[in-house]
């Protein structure tokens, strides 16, 4: 019983949150507020427990397991691959989830998104956890879609504001133009190993024979590049990576502030991670030379990428813009991370995932907190909030400074370990150290510039009052994010962990086919 | 041969061109509609590319399993199930897109008055 629910718990999860989108609205078309209110908490806590009871399952009971959709065997059905690298992120996307919906519910911004609001924040966690567990070509696509299409209609939420309706039709028409190219390399997929199963792609271009689908069907050498090229393309177009980022701070600085921290702390970076796992355990990025060209792509891109956010950044006069814009200067690092494949560098990009999302989850909500109470997004406005609102001044204070890469908090460790990893490659990857450097110089100069007029002297103090629970919200992340930051040794052994599952295609065909052909 | 493999190739080559002419209109069209439109073009020229894949010359038969046709026989002459179920799918889910899309349009021309990109620049990118 107990073994059987601790095998299925991640799955749960993904049905619980997607049942929750469902029952949400019903329970608001019968019953008072109070109550869906208390069943959206409820909901939450429930996935969130869920998910827990997967990594727990995963790291100290069961190890790494394929969950078979209905029974079916991979290549035939969808396979959901619960290991070390997927079961970790489960649960930071659920915790996220559970403290925005605590900030929703209980401060006085946004009210009046109502039932939809929480029906589309359930269908987006549901989608968020199916993408990163999924093993099937074409069900990452569905999921995207799903998590797409909720996050644009939630970044539209305040539609009687016209800049509101201006940044979800910019984001909609990119998002949905990624994803359409994401739908096209699934054919291609499909054409040269007609199969869908990435495992069993994986093993075909290690010379398997399936007797569902025979071998390969396109030359390898002309085909992969290709197919490689589109996949990247599409997914850097939905994390923002620095060509197509333009989307990224109109959408991230509308949206309600919830959202924005959903936008940036979880869609972006899990966009990378979904990249890096198709790229590493469906086509063998590390080894195979046709597909190698991703990993360079990768980094060509999160150089321009780190050091086009953080200078911009700097220029920024509103608040969430700013966030928005150090949003993609880390993501252009994480790319780094990824592209340079080494197991340190992988690891950095693992744990710098994670950090980012309770960083940048954080950040949001306050500067949320901020904007509602001066009732501008102007940082001119906040000069000597901290006078009077003194806790969630401090609460910007550190994830802030997390931000920046402050020792000892959790970001200082992941650019140290990027900056190490790229050091111990050697070669022409010792010349990535200069964008991770001048990342870390404008983002403190930016930063640094916020904080100085939060804590400047002398202004009309403004009353604001929060409820306890919007303090607990912002500061479970907070917390998080300096617990990180004081072991990092432990932390970053588990980042191992996650990243030796993730090059290693060879474990991964075996867990998910079961054997290793 | 280089005609023939032009020939042989012909739907492919049309698809990809349509292709082309979809993510052009997506990305450089300014009117919101025509780009609207090209993204839902995008989709189903994608659609036709998985429906040639799936496609047998000859003789090709619906892939369902008729009681008088032996499952040998079947297998041999139906074209691929698989990727039919494919386009079902992505023609629901085009579905979702075009009508969240096109909702926002909507919005945006009671805001602004115009569909034009041009005359849309309140926010700086």
């Amino acid at each position: 019983m107990t073994a059987t629910l601790l095998f299925q718990a991640p799955i749960l999860a993904m049905l619980t949150a997607l049942a929750a989108s469902i029952l949400i609205v019903i329970i608001a078309t019968y019953l008072g507020k109070r109550i869906v209110e208390v069943s959206v908490i409820s909901f939450a806590t429930i996935v969130f427990i869920l998910s827990c009871l997967g990594f727990v399952n995963v790291f100290f009971v069961g190890g790494s397991y394929a969950y078979y959709m209905g029974g079916w065997p991979p290549p035939v059905g969808i396979p959901y691959v619960i290991d070390q690298f997927s079961a970790p992120l489960g649960v930071v996307i659920s915790l996220i989830f559970l403290s925005t919906i605590l900030y929703q519910i209980k401060s006085q911004e946004e009210r009046h998104e109502g039932r939809w609001g929480y029906s589309l924040r359930f269908l987006m966690e549901a989608g968020m956890l199916g993408l990163i567990f999924t093993g099937d070509f074409f069900h990452i696509y569905v999921m995207l879609e799903l998590v797409g299409l909720s996050a644009i209609i939630l970044v539209a939420s305040r539609k009687e504001v016209k800049q509101t309706i201006e940044a979800a039709l910019k984001y909609g028409i990119y998002d949905i133009l990624a994803i359409t190219i994401y739908y096209l390399s699934t054919a291609m997929v499909f054409g040269m190993f007609g199969s869908m199963c990435i495992a069993e792609i994986s093993a075909k271009l290690g010379g398997y024979v399936s007797p569902f689908s025979g071998g390969i069907f396109a030359d390898p050498t002309k085909a992969l590049p290709v197919i490689v090229a589109i996949v990247v393309w599409s997914f850097t177009i939905g994390s923002a990576v620095v060509p197509q980022h333009f989307w990224l701070p109109d959408a991230h600085s509308m949206a309600p502030s919830t959202i924005s921290a959903i936008l940036s702390g979880l869609i972006v970076p899990i966009n990378i991670a979904v990249l890096a796992r198709l790229l590493f355990d469906g086509l063998r990025a590390n080894v195979l030379p046709t597909t190698t060209i991703g990993l360079y792509i990768l980094i060509v891109l999160g150089v321009l990428s780190s050091i086009v956010g953080a200078v911009l950044m700097v220029v920024q006069s509103d608040l969430k813009r700013l966030i928005a814009y150090s949003t993609i200067s880390n993501l252009g690092l994480i790319c780094i991370g990824f592209g340079v494949a080494t197991l340190t560098s992988v690891s950095a990009a693992y744990l710098f995932i994670i950090s980012h999302a309770f960083v940048k989850a954080a950040l949001f909500m306050t500067a949320g907190i901020f904007i509602h109470a001066t009732g501008s997004r102007d940082i001119r406005s906040y000069r000597g909030i901290s006078t009077s609102m003194p806790y969630v001044a401090l609460l910007f204070l550190i994830g802030a400074l997390a931000s920046i890469g402050f020792p000892p908090l959790s970001i200082f460790w992941s650019k140290l370990l990027l900056i190490l990893s790229v050091v111990e490659k050697g070669g022409i990857y010792l010349y990535l150290v200069i964008p991770i450097l001048i990342t870390v110089v404008f983002e403190a100069i930016a930063q640094i510039r916020v904080l100085a007029i939060i804590y400047a002297k002398g202004t009309k103090p403004i009353s604001y009052k929060l409820s306890k629970i919007v303090y607990a919200s912002i500061g479970i992340l907070i917390g998080i994010t300096i617990l990180i930051g004081l072991m990092p040794n432990f932390v970053f052994q588990y980042a191992g962990f996650a990243a030796s599952d993730l090059l290693d295609f060879e474990r991964y065909v075996r867990v998910v086919l079961g054997f290793l052909p | 041969m280089e005609l023939q493999f032009v020939i042989m190739h012909l739907p492919y080559i049309l698809v990809m061109l349509m292709v082309a002419i979809c993510i052009y209109g997506a990305i450089f069209k300014s009117n919101i509609f025509k780009k609207i439109l090209a993204l839902y073009l995008f989709t189903d020229a994608v659609n036709l590319l998985y429906i040639i894949q799936g496609f047998r010359l000859g003789e090709a038969i619906p892939p369902t399993l008729l009681p008088e046709l032996g499952l040998s026989e079947f297998v041999s002459r139906s074209v691929d199930p698989l990727a039919q179920y494919f386009v079902v799918t992505a023609v629901v889910i085009g579905l979702a897109e075009m009508s969240t899309l096109i909702a926002l349009a909507i919005y945006t021309y009671r805001h602004y008055g115009t569909l034009e990109t041009k005359k849309i620049k309140e926010l700086r990118g």
